[in-house]
């Protein structure tokens, strides 16, 4: 029954938009009426077209246009006003040397959801604490921003500093004698990890537990203690903390939230959570319960320029937002088709899409120019790279390979005039890249020798031995098709054999790459990054963090990112990142290889390309303006 | 003394006598003969027979007789090309990579988007998809037939278990599985070459349910026969009884379906190599190749990367089906003609 | 018969046991589960968050526990939500499935269509032009790659000749309704539908030519020229009745296999299919959409060998089960 039903009102719905069609024709002169159909060749949907819950860039795509983020950001990547007003943050020193930063938000008074009501704070309060929520299961990571009373709310636990304060007096007290045999083992199997001993070896009685093992166990059984106290309070659940007590709620249309500290990261998480209905998602919300939010997985509403209609046949519909605060878009109807990557081109040289983005190669841009199509270039906002385990080889040996990287002829003949060879690895989008940056290892074999022989490898007999070992390093690459590195590890290959190591090339579908990157467990491999508007580098090059892949530890390289990391003056930053993009070049352990452009296409026959956003950057694409857009007719 | 020295001559004599004499009364052939007559009746399985051959030397000589390696790059300079072998200074200022280049004297199918000649890949993977076919079908051969042979000839509490292991690997869907097994395989610390060895086992180990219920059904018919109560007359071993005398009966079926099965394979490792799996880089195979075409620019612009390796993944697939109809028309004793 | 097919269900249940032991414990061990996948590009997830996902996920217990877990409650059908499309796995595959099945059919119709009657002209005329034209192209067709047969006819006929759409299910720009709807949908569906039909029509055909030879040899063939029927009469009434036999029992059993859907032509043409869907979250490690689609596809494999069997006993009298 209930197909039945819904059948039947969008079958209304189409009836009175063919109404509203017809009326249209007549006042469409004047430009005001909404109009025409704009067709968007995309990739496959998973259909989650939900700003809590979506893992898949063109969900998002689609939903974008129905739900939009508090802020939004300039063509420099800078913060300006969205559905709220942006405010600098205010950072507040206290006495005790610490410091807290205050974000405020003021809903502009003109928005409006896309069904005519108005958002108020507790829509903003509603999208946080669903963030927060401790059966939260999707990918966003606001959860781990320092705001004032977070964990209290996902650890459901109004003692969260007491408790932790326990913690660290067990720490204290602790005598590695009588440790938990659990805690014991994990101790050791992170040394088997590490370095490659006998299990035994590192367990009592074994000949590395006094000299190793036991110097880790405080630290492991912290995380122990952690761990259960977070398994306990996650699982048990409850509304012992209702409110997230940095968040408050000002006024109708006002929320200033509180975070400890400096995080200059912190402004694109919180402006970046999205408006929407508290009482359309939510109902009536409780914490611990997120079904109703997931109910609403395949149909976003918000405050965006379209209204979610439909997604069937591999095709989502979207529709004019008569109530959008900035004027009812030009254009009436958005389709979203899903076509191959293979056919992005022709599907737009044939007219069946209007817009799309097949990958950009200089043969693609010369094709899109021959077939008359308008097209827009933008850098990409990440950069493709080589990188290199410093836990799993040497350093020496880790420069000799980085002087064995013939990059330019492979990006060359790849790409042409739409990448660049970077020097380091950062892309060059970014402010925190050094313009005047020169190479710092140059392609040269004898160079490359010199680098193995001063690691201890010795030529005999063609190989290069140390220890009676040849130098063999394993490189796993993923989807080679979309990387240009093929050229470079080939040569690499042939260089590397020719001096007497190996290279043995791991071919493997990127879920596996990342797998082996994530666990620590390759030599080398050839990967990309995707970057975010703040350069912030920490989460990657830090020491102590799990998220690492490089296992580079850099004492002042750790200095040197979290020092920028405590203000929010650029200009006091950019000297602070170009020294620790030197370090990380010297310890070698990643080569940045290219910075390509990303291509919009437009069929200039069914879309006016003269209502597209003008100066398109990385961060101002084709698509934020799109109320203006408008359909040739 | 005499006597005895001119009989068996004479006996020798006496018996070609009697042989000519033999086949010129009554042309009965041998079977073999007679399969061997029927098969070269059928046309199709000449021609499929002559592409084989063809075949196999492109992809045996081949590369023996090509002066490039199978992943050696070439670069130019200054309009001159140079190999990544030649020891080269490749640092100079106007070396590029020569991919995609047309056909030429010097490549005479051009070179693909990472500057390989594509002609010695052909070759190369030629041989890789020839070798992955042929070994598939063994593994799948050794494991039916062995499993197959036991299950018929036992039959009651072995039978029931074997066809019950049969059901089940029967009932697991090759594709999938084939792309979990793939990224497992990674996990294992083994060197490339021996992947494409994990590679077909894998596929060999999925495929053999069919030649088991195929041999199975076979020997549970040829065991009631007259020749089976001879044997065990005899009191030959069982060992014996279903290798030396069961299965040569199954024979014909059994290389009808090694040459229909070589083809399917090398279908499926093109799949695999679509879908992303199956031989690594920069090992060559024709699925590898002919994959080429999911660029949009090769697949419109490039014909001479993409489309030989189709063309050869078909013809020799074809020729194996061609081969494979015409033997089994030629074993079929109910064909007349 | 009832008995027969009691005893062949009883034992479809111990078969799809042992094929969902061997499927749970090969998807567990993939390397990279879901949730790497998932949080890979962002730094800024926390070990903490991945080990709460993994929580909810199910996926923090060992093989042996994760696969009692899912057992319990896969028996009560129930087989979980997916991961990638947070619904339950039940639902996505019977709100893919009909896309697939649609696609298949039709190109399982074709198939029928063309290869029983020029199998039978062929077996007619074996060794002669015509046969081996046939039978020629029908091995073409089986014997080329699929993406490759889907390349050269989008090259064809959608980019040059512009006959065809390239991909996708229907025009997107337009809201048809109806029956003008299916119109659209079925000028989407002819090229993915030809390659279908193309790689499968060649195996059908020959096994109709191999079954037709073989009946015109058997005796009471030679018995009914012997009459005096005239040849049409034999082959059509007497020798073609006959071949239907196995050709009705294979082509039964192909039925189920309609519903699995095909990975590869899917994801060419853009179609919003089951095998599509099956090959994207096999990608990311959707562990419940995995083991349901295999098991899916095992029920599948099982029941259409259960129907030839059956339709093997119900069109030829001779054979009884018991």
């Amino acid at each position: 029954m209930k197909k039945i039903t819904k059948k039947v009102s969008l079958l209304l719905a189409g009836c009175l938009l063919a109404g509203s069609m017809l009326t249209a024709c007549g006042g469409s002169k004047d430009g005001k009426a909404p109009s025409g159909t704009l067709v968007l060749g995309e990739n496959e949907f998973n259909g989650l077209f939900n700003p809590f819950f979506t893992s898949s860039a063109y969900d998002k795509d689609v939903y974008n246009k129905v739900v939009e983020t508090l802020i939004n950001n300039d063509r420099q990547g800078e913060p300006i006003d969205g559905v709220c007003k942006y405010e600098t943050p205010e950072v507040i020193k206290k006495d005790d040397g610490t410091s807290q930063t205050v974000y405020t938000f003021t809903i502009n008074d003109n928005v409006k959801f896309s069904d005519g009501s108005e958002p108020t704070s507790d829509d903003i309060i509603f999208a946080l604490k669903v963030f927060c929520d401790p059966t939260y299961d999707g990918k966003s990571s606001t959860s781990t921003l320092p705001i004032v009373g977070v964990k209290e709310y996902r650890y459901d636990d109004p003692n969260y500093a007491s408790a932790l304060a326990e913690i660290d007096n067990m720490v204290a007290a602790f005598d590695p004698a009588n440790a938990p045999e659990d805690v014991v083992k994990a101790a050791a199997e992170s040394l088997v990890e590490d370095y490659g001993i006998e299990l035994s070896q590192a367990m009592p009685g074994g000949e590395f537990y006094e000299s190793d093992t036991v110097g880790l166990l405080p630290e492991f059984y912290r995380k122990s203690l952690e761990k259960a106290y977070i398994d306990k309070n996650m699982a048990e659940g409850g509304n012992k903390v209702s409110e997230i007590a940095g968040v408050e709620r000002v006024d109708d249309k006002t929320v200033k939230i509180t975070l400890d500290g400096v995080d200059p990261t912190a402004i694109w998480e919180l402006g970046g959570l999205p408006l929407v209905p508290a009482k359309y998602y939510g109902g009536e919300f409780e914490k611990g319960d997120l079904s109703k939010v997931k109910e609403k997985n395949g149909e976003p509403m918000g405050t965006g320029p379209f209204v979610f209609k439909s997604y069937e046949n591999n095709v989502v519909t979207l529709e004019a937002n008569t109530h959008y605060y900035k004027g009812t878009p030009k254009i009436g109807k958005i389709k979203f088709q899903v076509v191959d990557e293979s056919t992005k081109l022709e599907n737009v040289k044939l007219g069946n899409c209007d817009i799309s983005d097949p990958s950009a190669s200089k043969e693609m841009v010369e094709k899109v120019d021959a077939a008359g199509m308008h097209k827009e270039l933008v850098e990409n906002l990440g950069y493709g790279y080589i990188g290199i385990s410093a836990e799993r080889v040497e350093k020496e040996v880790r420069k000799g390979l980085m002087c064995l990287m013939n990059r330019e002829p492979a990006i060359e003949a790849y790409y042409g005039d739409l990448a660049t060879v970077i020097e380091r690895p950062m892309s060059i989008v970014s402010w925190a890249y050094p313009e005047d940056a020169k190479p710092y290892y140059t392609y040269s074999k004898d160079e490359a020798l010199e680098h193995f022989k001063k690691a201890g490898y010795t030529q005999e007999g063609g190989k290069l031995v140390k220890d009676g070992k040849q130098l063999s390093v394993e490189i796993y690459v993923g989807d080679l098709a979309t990387h240009p590195s093929g050229p470079i590890i080939t040569q690499m290959k042939a260089d590397l054999e020719s001096l007497g190591g190996e290279l043995v090339i791991q071919d493997v579908a990127p879920d596996v790459l990342f797998d082996k990157m994530n666990t620590y467990t390759a030599d080398m491999w050839v990967a990309a990054w995707q970057a975010t508007i703040d350069p912030d580098m920490y989460q990657l090059y830090n020491s102590q963090s799990n998220d690492n892949p490089y296992r580079i530890k850099n004492a002042e390289l750790d200095k040197l990112m979290m020092e920028a990391r405590t203000t929010l003056d650029i200009e006091e930053r950019k000297p602070l990142y170009h020294k620790a993009l030197d370090i990380i070049m010297d310890e070698a352990v990643e080569m940045p290889v290219y910075q390509r452009k990303n291509m919009y296409i437009f069929n200039p026959a069914n879309i006016d390309v003269e209502t597209l956003a003008k100066d398109q950057t990385p961060f101002y694409k084709w698509n934020v303006e799109i109320e203006n857009l408008q359909m040739v007719k | 003394m005499k006597n005895v020295k001119a009989d068996p001559l004479k006996f020798k004599e006496s018996e070609l006598r009697e042989d000519t004499s033999f086949e010129g009364n009554a042309a009965i052939l041998s079977p073999t003969r007679l399969i061997l007559k029927r098969f070269f009746r059928n046309k199709l399985a000449i021609v499929g027979l002559v592409i084989l051959g063809t075949i196999l030397l492109f992809s045996i000589f081949g590369p023996m007789l090509s002066p490039y390696g199978e992943y050696e790059m070439f670069y130019t300079h200054n309009g001159q090309e140079v190999s990544n072998t030649e020891g080269y200074d490749l640092t100079q200022a106007g070396v590029a990579l020569m991919n995609k280049a047309p056909m030429s004297k010097t490549h005479w199918l051009g070179t693909d988007k990472d500057g390989f000649d594509i002609l010695t890949r052909l070759m190369y993977g030629g041989r890789i998809s020839l070798m992955i076919g042929i070994v598939v079908v063994g593994i799948e051969l050794l494991i039916g037939v062995l499993l197959g042979g036991v299950s018929g000839y036992f039959g009651k509490k072995v039978d029931m278990v074997i066809m019950r292991i049969v059901d089940i690997v029967f009932c697991i869907p090759t594709m999938p599985i084939l792309m979990i097994l793939g990224s497992i395989l990674v996990t294992l610390k083994a060197p490339q070459q021996l992947k494409i060895m994990f590679l077909m086992l894998s596929v060999g180990l999925l495929g053999w349910a069919g030649v088991t219920r195929l041999v199975r059904g076979q020997i549970l018919t040829l065991r009631e026969q007259e020749f089976m109560t001879a044997t065990e007359a005899i009191g030959l071993s069982t060992g014996r009884k279903i290798f030396k005398h069961l299965i040569p009966n199954v024979m014909p079926q059994l290389i009808v379906f090694t040459t229909l099965g070589i083809g399917d394979v090398i279908l499926l490792e093109s799949a695999l190599s679509f879908l992303g799996m199956g031989v690594p880089y920069p090992y060559a195979s024709w699925g590898k190749i002919v994959n080429l075409v999911n660029d949009p620019i090769i697949m419109t612009d490039y014909l001479n990367m993409w489309v030989p390796a189709g063309l050869l993944i078909l013809i020799t697939v074809l020729a194996f089906n061609f081969v494979g109809d015409g033997l089994r028309d030629a074993f079929d004793p109910k064909m007349k003609r | 018969m009832k008995q027969y097919v009691i005893r062949r269900l009883l034992i479809g249940i111990f078969v799809l046991f042992g094929v969902s032991v061997i499927l749970y414990s090969l998807v567990r061990l993939m390397p990279g589960d879901y949730v790497q996948n998932a949080t890979a590009g962002n730094p800024k997830i926390t070990q903490e968050m991945r080990d709460n996902m993994r929580r909810v996920y199910g996926l923090d217990t060992g093989i042996v526990e994760g696969y009692v877990k899912w057992m319990g409650k896969a028996i009560t059908g129930d087989l979980g939500n997916s991961f990638v499309y947070d619904k339950p796995v039940t639902d996505v595959i019977s709100s893919k499935m009909w896309n697939s099945f649609a696609l298949s059919a039709i190109a399982f119709v074709i198939q029928i269509m063309l290869a029983i009657p020029l199998g039978i002209i062929s077996a007619t005329k074996q060794y002669s032009k015509l046969d081996y034209t046939l039978t020629t192209f029908a091995m073409v067709g089986i014997s080329m790659p699929s993406f490759f047969l889907a390349a050269i006819l989008q090259r064809f006929f959608a980019i040059g000749l512009k006959w065809f759409p390239l991909s996708g299910m229907v025009t997107a720009r337009e809201d048809f309704e109806g029956f003008r709807h299916i119109l659209d949908v079925g000028w989407h569906y002819i090229l993915p539908v030809i390659v279908l039909a193309v790689i499968s029509t060649g195996a059908l055909m020959r096994y109709t030519r191999t079954n037709m030879l073989e009946v015109l040899n058997a005796d009471y063939i030679r018995t009914a020229r012997a009459k005096g029927l005239s040849e049409h009469k034999v082959i059509y009434t007497h020798a073609f009745r006959n071949t239907l036999i196995p050709i009705v029992t294979l082509v039964g059993g192909m039925l189920p296999s309609l519903f699995s859907g095909s990975m590869i032509t899917e994801t060419i043409f853009a179609i919003d299919g089951i095998g599509n869907t099956a090959y994207n979250c096999l990608k990311q490690g959707d562990i419940p959409l995995v083991m349901g689609f295999n098991m899916f596809l095992a029920i599948l494999t099982l029941l259409g060998t259960l129907i030839s069997d059956i339709l093997y006993a119900v069109v030829d009298p001779r054979v009884r089960y018991n």
